[in-house]
């Protein structure tokens, strides 16, 4: 059998991000083993924004994928990252208005 | 019979390819332990079978033994990326002559189990799945979860990106292939 990724991948991402959703719920619940100690607040935050420069196969990011309390931790600082990303956009586009409508004013004003 | 651990596969690469040159079999050797999980990601992801990760790093051990024969300067990381990639042409080759009508799944059964499984049973169906999911897949769904991309994680496991994602759905689709399969016998029970 083969198959058609490029028609698939729609129904793939949506049961991936059930699947996903599963996971996060299992090990919210605590029925998900996680070894190691906790990370540290910085690597925390890192992880939750993505950093290129963390390597994935490291034991530390296993762990904060598996418990519960890095788990919360995550949630929270990405819920955070991505509220600071929106008012920094709001803030751009204010400031992009702003510059529009003073070199509109100057130019009409000359 | 050959052993099949690790540590038993350690010994094998140290006795079977030893260069005659104590220097250049200490290197072979820490390219070999670093290129391990290397071999065992590639044989799930480009032939969806864990075990033949232990030709993939035969086979690579043989050509680094010569190679390093050839040149005892050569430093240990340079060694890991030669072995690593033989490692993944000769899975790639080995993928190709297999044929790519690899055993999975159904989209149906993705579908299926979006759309018609009850909230309750779907529940069941994907913690049965996680339960049955290898640590590979495990791992990926991990990294995902995080929010890392498939080239993301691709480029840190030194692969391609579509053939980590393809593996990753393949062993999902086959493991709901045979979950629904399950649940079938037993609603004819």
């Amino acid at each position: 059998m083969r198959l058609s990724w490029r028609q698939s991948s729609r129904s793939q991402d949506r049961f991936e991000k059930e699947i996903a959703q599963h996971y996060q719920r299992r090990v919210l619940a605590g029925d998900v083993v996680s070894t190691g100690p906790c990370p540290d607040e910085d690597f925390l935050r890192r992880l939750a924004k993505h950093s290129k420069r963390l390597e994935l196969t490291d034991p530390k990011v296993d762990h904060a994928a598996s418990c519960p309390l890095c788990v919360k931790r995550l949630l929270a600082l990405r819920k955070e990252y991505r509220q600071r990303c929106r008012i920094w956009i709001v803030v751009g586009v204010i400031a992009g208005l702003l510059l529009v409508g003073v070199t509109f004013f100057f130019v009409i004003w000359h | 019979m050959p052993p099949t651990d690790r540590v038993g596969q350690e010994l094998r690469w140290s006795s079977v390819y030893s260069t005659g040159n104590a220097a250049s079999d200490e290197k072979l050797e820490a390219a070999c332990k670093a290129s391990w999980s290397y071999a065992s990601f590639c044989a799930w992801t480009y032939l969806n079978d864990i075990d033949t990760a232990h030709d993939l790093i035969d086979h690579a051990i043989e050509n680094a033994s010569r190679y390093i024969s050839r040149h005892p300067e050569r430093s240990v990381d340079k060694l890991t990326a030669r072995i690593k990639s033989v490692i993944r042409r000769r899975a790639k080759q080995l993928a190709a002559k297999t044929g790519r009508e690899l055993s999975s799944g159904l989209l149906v059964d993705l579908e299926h189990f979006l759309i018609a499984t009850p909230d309750l049973e779907q529940r069941t169906y994907a913690n049965e799945l996680l339960d049955r999911l290898s640590p590979f897949a495990l791992s990926v769904l991990k990294w995902r979860w995080l929010g890392y991309s498939w080239r993301e994680i691709a480029k840190q496991l030194e692969m391609d990106h579509t053939a980590v994602r393809r593996a990753y759905f393949r062993e999902i689709e086959s493991l709901l292939h045979n979950l629904s399969r399950s649940g079938d016998l037993l609603e004819c029970d």
